[in-house]
């Protein structure tokens, strides 16, 4: 009865078009009104937003957010992409490279793939449409390639994860997800390889190693963040927080010097930041509200029993979440997935032998694949935004881009080595 | 008239947004510049965080900038577009006032009773829920701002 009323009330108003938050806390009020009087199920659900709130940890997302929106319009983009392009512009299909390779090396120092695909997208997609490439592929390129950011640290939805599953930590989840991030990345720098052969993709000029050395030093000091906030997250002189106000200043202090924003420029960031940042908060507060009623009327239980009961097999039960889970993206936004998922898959997970750090890597992958596909894609939205292109016409050059993103989900879920050696090598787990 | 409260609230985010910076950066500051870390500093950062999540939410909101499904609206003809569109802001609109505005508010009201306050600075948790109320008054009024205008939803 629970479900039918969550799934149905929830499935509905998403439908005609209320926002994903709304429906969430509207969905969860209806769930607590079956069993309980108007007044108090109403506080109640105001009270579990609020408490979903309250948690130093999730600060690091508004402090992320901004310094990732200030380092897109201070220059540090920029620099990172003329650094790329020094790298491989030169060989056919460069530009399709230097688009993976910026978009990379911005998820590096920053949290969320929607800044990635709006800063890197759009020095970029002029450029590969000036240069001939089809402006649908470089905007398809540029979605699924700033997902790596998701994964490689400092990432937001990470520590959305962190929060969700009751305490794994965040410095070993960040650096969990650099192997599996770089996996994204090559796996599209291969696909556009093919692409630049099938279709002579043009390659750009050679440059020297005295120029190459140039642009290195240039992006030097926006890259220099990477081993400030994760070097002080891993090494324990500093938390996620501390290490996003350290990002917010760090890129200021950077923009200020490069003086490519004014007072006022700065001040539509903040408040672009601070907007990003809400619809984010709203979406947790009111996840967890659901999450909440999720676990008191023992849905998780429910639902593990279930799936264990369909198959002992771990290759297939492995297979099944996988599956649902990429439905599920497709709908709903990350951090709402994350939040109202974890609780049920994770135990199901460590049912399987799995650790939690190795399913929160595979999830985040999962649900990322997920910001690229419609009907609910926000990267997937920007990227048209940035490329003034339509979903429906980047959806073509996007499916080879899910097919290479699948085959790297199929090895981090089946791999537990490709996010558990590195952080093992550190030391962080055991 | 609500105009301006929205252009109040756009101000009123960034200074806390900024605030938040410095918060941080202080907490980070006193504890390596003078090894005396502060205990208020996350108290202040966590309390901004909600405030900041419940008011920038309103503004996003009158901003139609909260993310939701558009596929329906798409294949409908104007007129009954319209319509969707004032069902989706009355759906708002329940919303806001049943949880933000009654919800928040009856929090506000037993926090006040129970004499809640935060464990160090010691400030009325109705304070910091106040801002739930608030907010939803915010999404109300600007829903119905968007119902008299005709405007499609967020």
């Amino acid at each position: 009865m629970t479900i039918i009323v969550i799934l149905g009330v929830f499935s509905v108003l998403l439908a005609l078009g209320v926002p994903i938050a709304f429906a969430i806390g509207l969905a969860t009020l209806a769930t607590i009104l079956l069993s309980v009087d108007f007044f108090p199920a109403v506080t109640t659900v105001a009270q579990r937003m609020a408490g979903g709130l309250d948690s130093f940890t999730l600060l690091a997302i508004p402090l992320f957010i901004l310094s990732g929106q200030i380092m897109g319009g201070g220059g540090i983009a920029k620099r990172l992409v003329d650094f790329a392009k020094s790298l491989v512009g030169m060989f056919p299909g460069g530009l399709a490279f230097v688009n993976v390779i910026s978009c990379t090396l911005f998820g590096a120092i920053s949290g969320s793939a929607v800044a990635a695909t709006s800063a890197i997208g759009s020095f970029m997609m002029p450029e590969m449409e000036k240069e001939g490439y089809p402006k649908e592929f470089g905007a398809a390129l540029t979605a699924s390639s700033s997902i790596t950011g998701l994964l490689i640290p400092p990432s937001n939805i990470l520590i959305v994860y962190a929060v969700a599953s009751g305490g794994v930590s965040i410095a070993a989840l960040f650096v969990a997800g650099y192997l599996p991030g770089l996996l994204v990345a090559l796996a599209l720098i291969l696909l556009s390889a093919a692409y630049a052969k099938l279709y002579h993709f043009p390659s750009g000029d050679r440059v020297g190693v005295q120029e190459m050395l140039t642009k290195a030093v240039a992006a030097a000091p926006g890259l220099f963040l990477i081993f400030l906030v994760i070097g002080g997250i891993v090494g324990g002189v500093f938390t996620a927080t501390e290490a996003g106000a350290i990002a917010v200043i760090y890129a200021l202090a950077l923009t200020a010097l490069y003086r490519e924003i004014d007072m006022r420029r700065l001040q539509d960031i903040f408040l672009q930041s601070a907007r990003t940042t809400a619809i984010v908060l709203l979406l947790i507060a009111a996840s967890t509200a659901m999450s909440w009623i999720l676990a008191y009327e023992n849905i998780p239980t429910t639902a593990a029993n279930a799936l264990l009961s369909v198959s002992d097999n771990p290759f297939v039960l492995l297979l099944i979440i996988n599956v649902i889970l990429l439905i599920v993206g497709a709908f709903l936004d990350m951090t709402p997935a994350v939040l109202i998922f974890t609780p049920i898959f994770l135990p199901v997970a460590l049912e399987l032998d799995m650790s939690a750090l190795h399913f929160g890597i595979m999830l985040v992958l999962n649900l990322s694949i997920g910001l690229c596909t419609p009907p609910v894609g926000t990267v997937l939205f920007v990227a048209c935004a940035v490329g003034k292109t339509r979903v429906i016409d980047i959806i073509r050059p996007l499916l080879p881009m899910y097919v290479a993103m699948f085959f790297a989900l199929l090895a981090v879920a089946y791999v537990p080595g490709l996010s558990e050696w590195l952080p093992r090598a550190f030391g962080l787990i055991d | 008239m609500i105009r301006r409260l929205n252009k109040f609230i756009q101000s009123f985010i960034v200074a806390l947004l900024a605030l938040m910076v410095a918060v941080v950066s202080w907490q980070v500051l006193s504890r390596y510049a003078f090894s005396a870390p502060s205990a208020w500093t996350e108290e202040v950062a966590r309390i901004i965080l909600v405030w900041l999540g419940f008011l920038g939410a309103a503004y996003a909101h009158a901003e139609k900038a909260h993310l939701g499904i558009d596929l329906l609206e798409q294949s409908l003809t104007v007129k009954s577009r319209q319509l969707l569109a004032a069902l989706v802001n009355i759906i708002g609109i329940v919303f806001a006032t049943t949880v933000l505005i009654v919800g928040g508010g009856l929090l506000v009201h037993l926090t006040w009773e129970l004499r809640q306050t935060t464990a160090v600075l010691g400030v009325p948790m109705a304070y910091v829920y106040a801002v739930i109320p608030v907010s939803g008054l915010i999404i109300s009024l600007n829903s119905f701002l968007f119902i008299t205008e005709g405007e499609r939803p967020a």
